[in-house]
C-alpha cells in the first residue's frame, strides 16, 4: 500500500515536471512566431549593435540551441530581463509581485473552503427548507458570474458609493485593499464548494455508520462533526488543484480591476507592452503553480481517502 | 337458436373473428416510445430547463434576425448621419434619449428610431451592439463546441476502438494536455496572434481579431482531451455490453453494431457534454474580450462592452451605468441559461441517470 502510494506520487511528479517543460516548450515556440525579434524598436538599431546583441544573448545560435537552452534555464526558473522594466530580471519581478497575489489568493482559498462548507453542511442538514433552496439557487447563480463583473460590482458598491473601502491601494498601509480582492476571488469557489459540500453530506447522511452513531445516542451536533463532516469533506479536496487554478485566472483581472500590483497585473501590463520575456516567464510559473496545486490536492485526496484505487 | 343446456352442440358464435375493437381491447401495451420520445417528454416537464431553453432560442432569433432590418449597423457613429463632423451630442445619451440634431429632424417631420438602450461612448447605437455582441459570444461557443465535439470524439472513437499500443500513447498524451493550464495557454497564444496579425493586416483572419482565432485553436488543441475520454469509455463499456454481444451473436454486421446499437447509446452522453462546453467558451471569450484579447473594434462582443463601461463604474458615474449593467446582466443570464439547459439535457436524455 504504501509502496503503490509513493509510486503513485512519484508517477505524478514526473508527470508534473514534464508538462512544466511542455509549457515551457509551448511558450518558446509559440514565442517564435512574433514577428520581429527583441531588438525591433520605433529607432533603428544599427546592424553591427544588433549582431553584438545576439550574440550577447545567444540569439545568433541555431533555433534548437536556444530552445534547449531556454528549457535549461527554466529549471532554474531563469527567464531573463524584461523589456519594459529596463535590466530587471523577470524572475525577480514575479516574486515580487508573488507576495501580493498568493496572500489574496491564500486567504480567498480559506474564505471560500470556511464559508463553503458551513454553507453546504447547514443546506445538507435543513434539506428542502427554505434557506437550502435559497443557497441553491445563489450558488446556481454565481457560478454564471465572470470574476470581472462581480469585481466591478464590489468596488461600485463599497469603494465607489459606500467608500468603506479605498478605491485605489495607492498609498494605503493595512488590510482594507485586499478585502473586495479576496471576496471576489473567493465568491466562485464558496459557490462550487458549497454545492460540493452539500451533495456529499447528503449522501454521508444517509450512511449506515451515522444511524449507527445516533442509535448509540451520541448528540446529533457530534454526529456531524465527527462521523459526518470527516467524510463529506473528500469531495472538497479533490477540488482545491481546480480551485487555485479558478482563483489564479481570476486573479488576472481582479488585481486588475482593484490596481493590486500582484502577477496578475504584471501578466496583463506585459501583454500590453508586448513585454515577451515577461509574458512567459510569467505563464511558465503560473503554471507551475497550478501544477503543484493540483498534484498537492490529487497526494492529499489519496491521504484522506484510503478507500481509492490508483491509477 | 335454442339449444338444450346439456348438448355438446358447439355454438359457432365464439369462433367467430374478434372485431377491431375486441382486438384493441386486449392491447396493454401503450403506442410504441422511441428513447427520443421519452427525453422529450422529460425535458418538456422541466420547468427550469423549458424557460432556459425559451430564452435561449427566443434570444438566437433575436441576435440573427433582428439585426438585418435594425435601422442602425454595430459598427455605424450616429452623428454622421446628421453632420459630417464629429459631435459630442450623441455620445452616451440614455435610453429612449434623442440627440438635439434628431430632434430637430423630428420636427421637421423625419422619422426617427429611438435609441432603445441609448448610445455607447463612440456614439454608436448600443441596443444593436448588444444584440451583435450577444451574436458574437454565441457564435464563440456554438463553434467552440463543434470543434471539441469532432476532434475529441475522432480521437477518443479511434482510441477505443483500435485500443492497444495507439491507445496507451494517446491517453498519455491527453494526461500531459489535460493537465496544462488552459487559460494561461489561451492567452498566450492570443498575445502572439496579435503580434502575428499586426503583421499581417489584410488577411481575412486578422479581421476576426485575434482572440477569436485564439479561443478556437486552444478549443482545438487543449479541449478536445476531456471529450477524448468521454467517448472512449463510452466505446470501451459499450463494447463489452451484451446486447453488443447479442447483435454480433445475430450475425449483425460492424456497421449495425456502430450505427444501431453503439452510436444511439453513447449520443446523448457525448452531445450533452459537448453542449456544456458552449457556456464555458462563452465565459472564456468574454473573459479574454474583457481584458482586450477577443474580437477587435468595430466588432462588439459581451466582454469587450464591459470592458468599455468599466469607467464609468469606477468613476461613480451612476447615470451611465446602464452600459455596464446589460451586457454583465446578459453575460451571465446567457451562461447561466445554457448551463440550466445543459443539466436539463442531461437529466432527459442520460439513460444512466434514469431512475
Amino acid at each position: 500500500m504504501n509502496k503503490k502510494l509513493w509510486g503513485y506520487i512519484l508517477k505524478r511528479v514526473l508527470l508534473g515536471i514534464l508538462t512544466y517543460l511542455l509549457v515551457v516548450t509551448v511558450t518558446f515556440w509559440v514565442m517564435q512566431l512574433v514577428p520581429g525579434g527583441p531588438w525591433t524598436r520605433e529607432k533603428a538599431l544599427s546592424e553591427v549593435t544588433i549582431e553584438i546583441l545576439n550574440k550577447r544573448y545567444g540569439l545568433d545560435q541555431p533555433l534548437f540551441i536556444q530552445y534547449l537552452r531556454y528549457l535549461g534555464r527554466a529549471i532554474i526558473f531563469d527567464f531573463g530581463v524584461s523589456y519594459k522594466h529596463k535590466g530587471v530580471e523577470v524572475t525577480k519581478i514575479i516574486f515580487d509581485a508573488f507576495r501580493i497575489s498568493l496572500s489574496v489568493g491564500i486567504c480567498a482559498a480559506f474564505l471560500a473552503l470556511i464559508v463553503g462548507v458551513a454553507l453546504g453542511t447547514y443546506a445538507a442538514t435543513h434539506q428542502n427548507k427554505f434557506f437550502d433552496r435559497f443557497i441553491m439557487v445563489v450558488t446556481t447563480a454565481s457560478v454564471a458570474v465572470p470574476s470581472f463583473v462581480i469585481s466591478l460590482v464590489l468596488l461600485y458598491i463599497f469603494a465607489v458609493n459606500l467608500h468603506w473601502v479605498p478605491t485605489s491601494p495607492v498609498g494605503i498601509k493595512g488590510i482594507t485593499p485586499f478585502i473586495l480582492p479576496v471576496i471576489a476571488a473567493s465568491l466562485y469557489p464558496t459557490a462550487y464548494i458549497t454545492r460540493l459540500t452539500r451533495s456529499s453530506t447528503l449522501d454521508v447522511l444517509g450512511q449506515d455508520f451515522m444511524r449507527t452513531a445516533k442509535a448509540k445516542g451520541l448528540a446529533p451536533r457530534r454526529i456531524l462533526i465527527k462521523h459526518g463532516l470527516r467524510n463529506s469533506i473528500t469531495p472538497v479536496v479533490t477540488y482545491f488543484g481546480p480551485m487555485f487554478a479558478s482563483i489564479i485566472t481570476g486573479s488576472l483581472v481582479i488585481e486588475t480591476v482593484f490596481q493590486l500590483p500582484g502577477v496578475g497585473t504584471h501578466f496583463i501590463d506585459s501583454m500590453t507592452n508586448r513585454d515577451y520575456p515577461l509574458i512567459m516567464g510569467t505563464t511558465c510559473l503560473l503554471a507551475l503553480l497550478l501544477i503543484f496545486f493540483t498534484l498537492v490536492s490529487d497526494v492529499t485526496y489519496i491521504l484522506v481517502n484510503p478507500r481509492v484505487d490508483f491509477d | 337458436m335454442k339449444r338444450n343446456p346439456l348438448s355438446f352442440q358447439i355454438d359457432t358464435d365464439k369462433f367467430s373473428f374478434a372485431s377491431e375493437n375486441e382486438k384493441r381491447s386486449t392491447n396493454l401495451m401503450r403506442p410504441n416510445s422511441t428513447f427520443f420520445v421519452d427525453g422529450l417528454k422529460r425535458f418538456v416537464k422541466n420547468p427550469v430547463a423549458m424557460v432556459s431553453f425559451i430564452f435561449i432560442f427566443l434570444l438566437v432569433i433575436a441576435v440573427f434576425i433582428v439585426p438585418l432590418f435594425y435601422p442602425y449597423k454595430y459598427d455605424e457613429i450616429i452623428c454622421y448621419r446628421y453632420t459630417n463632423r464629429a459631435s459630442g451630442d450623441f455620445l452616451r445619451l440614455a435610453p429612449f434619449a434623442y440627440a438635439p440634431k434628431e430632434l430637430e429632424a423630428m420636427a421637421n417631420g423625419t422619422k426617427v428610431f429611438p435609441h432603445i438602450f441609448g448610445t455607447d461612448g463612440q456614439g454608436h447605437d448600443y441596443f444593436i451592439r448588444i444584440l451583435v455582441g450577444s451574436r458574437t459570444s454565441l457564435i464563440v461557443g456554438f463553434f467552440a463546441a463543434v470543434i471539441v465535439l469532432i476532434i475529441g470524439g475522432t480521437i477518443g472513437a479511434l482510441s477505443g476502438y483500435i485500443g492497444g499500443k495507439f491507445d496507451l500513447i494517446v491517453m498519455r498524451i491527453v494526461d500531459v494536455v489535460y493537465s496544462l493550464p488552459d487559460i494561461l495557454i489561451i492567452i498566450l497564444f492570443s498575445t502572439t496572434l496579435a503580434a502575428v496579425f499586426d503583421a499581417y493586416k489584410e488577411s481575412p483572419l486578422a479581421k476576426l481579431g485575434s482572440g477569436f482565432v485564439a479561443i478556437f485553436v486552444v478549443f482545438a488543441l487543449l479541449y478536445w482531451v476531456g471529450m477524448a475520454r468521454l467517448v472512449r469509455g463510452q466505446v470501451l463499456n459499450l463494447r463489452k455490453q451484451e446486447f453488443v454481444m447479442a447483435a454480433r451473436a445475430n450475425g449483425a454486421s460492424t456497421a449495425r453494431i456502430v450505427f444501431k446499437h453503439l452510436v444511439p447509446n453513447s449520443m446523448s452522453v457525448i452531445i450533452i457534454s459537448a453542449a456544456l462546453q458552449i457556456p464555458s467558451a462563452i465565459f472564456t471569450e468574454s473573459f479574454l474580450s474583457y481584458l482586450g484579447l477577443g474580437v477587435k473594434y468595430p466588432t462588439p462582443s459581451l466582454g469587450s462592452l464591459v470592458s468599455d463601461a468599466q469607467s464609468y463604474v469606477s468613476g461613480g458615474d451612476t447615470p451611465k451605468l446602464f452600459l455596464f449593467i446589460i451586457p454583465s446582466v446578459l453575460i451571465c443570464l446567457i451562461v447561466l441559461s445554457l448551463n440550466l439547459l445543459g443539466d436539463g439535457l442531461r437529466d432527459a436524455f442520460d439513460p444512466k441517470l434514469q431512475k
